[in-house]
């Protein structure tokens, strides 16, 4: 346990300069021409995921501290009146709900910064891949800073049954519906972006596409959950366990395979295979629903968490073949995990050689060469004139089969604006 | 900014590289590999609670003192649910997908040669490994890894006479 | 030992792989008019599975579940959950089929070309202001059923008992004629006295401590919940009631219970999932399950979490009566 909490610090010292220096190089070192409202979302994703990390986690580690003190110096911040081995220990005054505030006030930002980037990844890959802007660009931004916000006065709903004054529950419940509606535009903003695109269906867009699905399905039990009423029931089931795996697991880990399969060849300066990745994406998608989907049901049914054994209730034993099917599909997806595992190395080395831009995208990242350069770009650094979603942009806009504007249905950020031209 | 004509050996080149995009790929290689740690636990556990009274020689093979003639011990559950939960949180999601990728794009998206301080950069990484080592460690010591969940609530965690993992190590 | 042999496997696995995949095509990568058909139709066929097993379990597992709320309070839970599922069942196969039909319709041909459809205040503020108000909808219930379960100031005569928790037992405590408990707390713990009852405290004297929960039909209970060691918690499902036991604190939770345990194993859902049960447990050889009420803990508390419950009885107050009378008070046994 002690070496736990080391490995926490250490990671969390980690985290907090590595969340430094993004903020510091996204306010400062952005190129010319490269206004905040021109930014790819993936930028602001990782750009807000880094101002919830620089809030939140110094308070884990004053959690973690005071832990460490509690065990090793003797003192009470969480401990009070326990007697245990045969004697009353002696700590007074502390609380295990003072442990479990602090915990939390990190722990739900921690979902949203590991959310936010897989977000983030998605919006990019997704207008990519379909050839058209990402839909409300705007409402994207808004819709991170709210959830960034809103992720901050949540962290109750963890603890509706902790013993805290059930009037606090009240109030997380209320801000936990709230923090609903900015998740639910990204959601849809998700699926607008599909309509009418010329889906390029690339393992990197499946897994976005399996990430929006995912994100829905465990997104809207969480309302289940935020609900305090309906949380009393399913608190600590594997109700909860269902829900988390689903929109911060499944879709965290889908963000990022999206991600390492779209930047491959910006990281490696090859392609990664696509067969492989096909086969990668669509097995893992249904073991991911066949291990969580069922298991929403026997959370409901009343199973608790961190059980070793179900099998000292006889009202459980109708779910063990419930948990066998689950096993399966678990099992059959973790061993599937080789076909990535065996694309990414393999194709580190045998790979497709990239061009500049394979994906034809907009973005600043494809303008730098093949071959890694220190600094990136080996002459001067590139000038953007336009945001990073102009893809498909015709001559009329009203009208959807004219000729692209640029010729090619996707524009380079550093493209100049042609006479005429809206700016953006 | 950086010096062009410095000369890259493989230690500067590979290992405390200051370049975003070499750091990128390191905390991905890390996230990868501590994932496979994670994912390995969960398949152990999954097994239990489909099979609770079937021997199986993976457990007796990869679980060691923790089992009992392929079946595990109850508080070697609760540690590999502790332990699959704190790596999969942290160290696949938050330094596998923010480090990897905030690393590789910001610089390259925002059009900067690369991050405002690429030694502070290598630092991060390095804790983080350093982290990682330490976490697995963790699992081999004598009264076993942290077992109280990944949300390490005292007095559980507080008390070594609670639970074993909850031990000094 | 064995696990090394189990990673030579591994690693003998890993180098065929490699070796193999020197003679492979490893050309293909990027997605095609043919790819972006041949994944358009895994999308519908993937949609098909989804609503497959979202539709079977949803039916299927009904079996499984827990049968209607054992307390009056819980009966607005009840009706809340299913307002909430309904509204997200309905949201979830409208999404899930826009996500996947999309991808199936509109992928990619050489020669189309994707609709530049950048923004939409007018759909923005629809799919804002929607999700809005039918959420404060849900959440004005949801508020309303909170403080009506977990206020107890105006109960009319509830019965208090405190539910006692340590690693790894649950005890109880009625507080006896004058419905007051005496003070309870760790350092009081000796011998016999193992909820460690203030025995000075004169509210303490006729406390009735026994280690399974008989509760009266129709009366209101307020459980005061207390732990000697760590965190534990009360997880009665039948009656929608949980509440975490804080060692060092007094936390509490009230219910009226609605049905007797035989009234329930009567209930026509509670006797489908006890033959479903029987069956398995017939199978396995073992006893047959009878259903009873339970209390179980639900917050991870060490080695034997998995096995800490306690039998809960809902009687008539008049056999309530009865057996509370024969229970022996804290003054009777503490001598």
């Amino acid at each position: 346990m002690t070496l736990w909490l080391v490995s926490m610090a250490i990671f969390i010292a980690s985290s907090l300069i590595g969340a430094l220096n993004y903020i510091v190089t996204v306010l400062n070192l952005r190129t010319k021409g490269m206004k905040m409202t021109r930014l790819p979302l993936t930028i602001w994703a990782f750009f807000v995921t880094a101002i919830i990390g620089v809030v939140s986690f110094p308070v884990l580690l004053s959690a973690a501290l005071l832990l460490v003190f509690d065990r090793s110096f003797g003192t009470s911040f969480y401990l009070s009146d326990i007697f245990m081995s045969g004697e009353v220990l002696h700590y007074q005054g502390g609380s295990p709900v003072l442990y479990e505030h602090l915990f939390w006030f990190l722990g739900h930002p921690e979902v949203y910064i590991v959310l936010l980037p897989a977000l983030g990844i998605t919006s990019e890959i997704i207008s990519t891949n379909s050839r058209k802007p990402i839909f409300g660009y705007r409402a994207m931004i808004g819709s991170i800073m709210a959830i960034a916000f809103l992720s901050t006065i949540v962290w109750g709903h963890h603890m509706f049954v902790s013993g805290m004054n059930p009037f606090l529950g009240s109030v997380f419940t209320f801000t936990t519906l709230l923090i609903a509606i900015p998740s639910a535009v990204k959601a849809f903003n998700y699926v607008t972006t599909l309509w009418k695109g010329n889906l390029q269906l690339n393992p990197a867009m499946l897994f976005s596409i399996g990430l929006v699905s995912t994100f829905v399905t465990g997104g809207l039990t969480g309302l289940v959950l935020g609900d305090s009423a309906l949380d009393i029931n399913i608190h600590d089931t594997y109700f909860v366990v269902a829900h988390f795996h689903l929109v911060m697991g499944v879709s965290a880990i889908f963000g990022m395979y999206a991600g390492i399969y779209h930047w491959f060849p910006k990281m490696y300066g090859r392609m990664m295979n696509k067969t492989l990745g096909y086969w990668h994406f669509w097995i893992t998608i249904i073991c991911a629903y066949g291990v969580f989907w069922p298991m929403h049901f026997i959370g409901l049914a009343g199973l608790p968490r961190r059980y070793y054994t179900n099998t000292n209730f006889p009202m459980f034993d109708d779910l063990a073949d419930i948990n066998v099917v689950i096993t399966i599909f678990a099992l059959v997806g973790g061993i599937a995990q080789i076909f990535f595992i065996a694309n990414f190395f393999i194709s580190m080395y045998r790979g497709e050689k990239a061009t500049k831009n394979p994906w034809k995208s907009n973005t600043l990242e494809w303008t730098t060469p093949v071959e890694h350069v220190h600094g990136n770009w080996p002459g001067k650094l590139p000038e953007v004139h336009r945001w990073a979603y102009d893809y498909s942009k015709r001559v009329d806009s009203n009208d959807d089969d004219s000729d692209y504007l640029h010729g090619q249905d996707f524009v380079l950020q550093t493209t100049p604006l042609l006479d005429g031209e809206e700016p953006s | 900014m950086s010096d062009h004509h410095h000369k890259e050996t493989f230690v500067t080149k590979y290992i405390f590289s200051q370049d975003h995009k070499m750091i990128s790929k390191q905390f991905l290689v890390t996230g990868m590999f501590m994932g496979i740690i994670a994912v390995m636990m969960s398949m152990l556990f999954r097994l239990q609670l489909a099979w609770p009274d079937t021997s199986f020689t993976i457990v007796e093979a990869f679980l060691g003192p923790h089992q009992t003639d392929g079946i595990m011990n109850p508080d070697i559950y609760l540690a590999l649910v502790t332990i699959h939960g704190t790596i999969m949180v942290f160290f696949v999601l938050t330094a596998g997908l923010s480090g990897t990728f905030s690393n590789l794009l910001i610089p390259l998206q925002i059009g900067a040669r690369d991050m405002a301080s690429g030694f502070l950069n290598m630092v991060s990484y390095w804790l983080f490994f350093l982290s990682s080592i330490i976490m697995v460690i963790s699992l081999f010591v004598e009264a076993g890894p942290a077992s109280a969940g990944w949300t390490v609530y005292p007095p559980l965690s507080a008390l070594p006479q609670a639970i074993p993992g909850s031990g000094q190590e | 030992m064995l696990a090394l042999f189990y990673i030579f496997i591994g690693v003998a696995i890993g180098v065929s792989v490699w070796q193999i995949t020197r003679i492979m095509n490893f050309r293909s990568s990027i997605a095609n008019d043919k790819d972006n058909a041949a994944q358009g139709k895994y999308a519908i066929g993937f949609l098909a599975f989804l609503y497959a097993m979202m539709i079977y379990c949803l039916i299927f597992m009904n079996v499984i579940m827990l049968p209607e709320s054992a307390s009056f309070e819980g009966e607005h839970d009840d009706n809340l959950f299913n307002i909430t599922f309904w509204l997200i069942g309905i949201v979830q196969f409208i999404m899930q089929f826009l996500i996947f039909y999309f991808t199936f319709k509109y992928k990619g041909k050489e020669g189309q070309k994707a609709k530049f459809y950048a923004d939409s205040h007018k759909l923005e503020f629809i799919w804002t202001v929607t999700p809005a108000i039918v959420l404060v909808g849900l959440i004005g219930y949801g508020l309303w059923q909170w403080n009506n379960v977990m206020d107890l100031s105006d109960a009319e005569d509830p019965i208090v008992i405190e539910v006692y928790s340590q690693q790894f037992r649950w005890d109880a405590r009625y507080a006896g004629a004058d419905n007051t408990l005496g003070l309870g707390n760790v350092n009081f713990i000796k011998g016999i006295n193992t909820m460690g009852v203030d025995m000075s405290d004169k509210n303490a004297a006729d406390d009735k401590q026994v280690t399974e929960l008989y509760l009266p039909k129709g009366r209101k209970i307020h459980f005061k919940f207390r732990s000697q060691d760590v965190l534990h918690s009360a997880y009665m499902p039948h009656f929608r009631a949980q509440m975490n036991c804080v060692p060092g604190m007094v936390t509490e939770f009230g219910f009226t219970p609605k049905y007797t345990t035989e009234e329930m194993r009567n209930n026509s859902e509670v006797i489908k999932k006890t033959i479903g049960i029987n069956k398995i447990r017939r199978a396995k050889g073992e006893d047959p399950y009878v259903f009873n009420y339970l209390l179980l803990c639900n917050k991870i508390c060490g080695a034997s979490h998995y096995n800490m419950q306690m039998k809960i009885t809902v009687v008539e107050q008049d056999e309530y009566d009865k057996w509370l009378s024969e229970q022996p008070t804290l003054t009777e046994v503490i001598k």
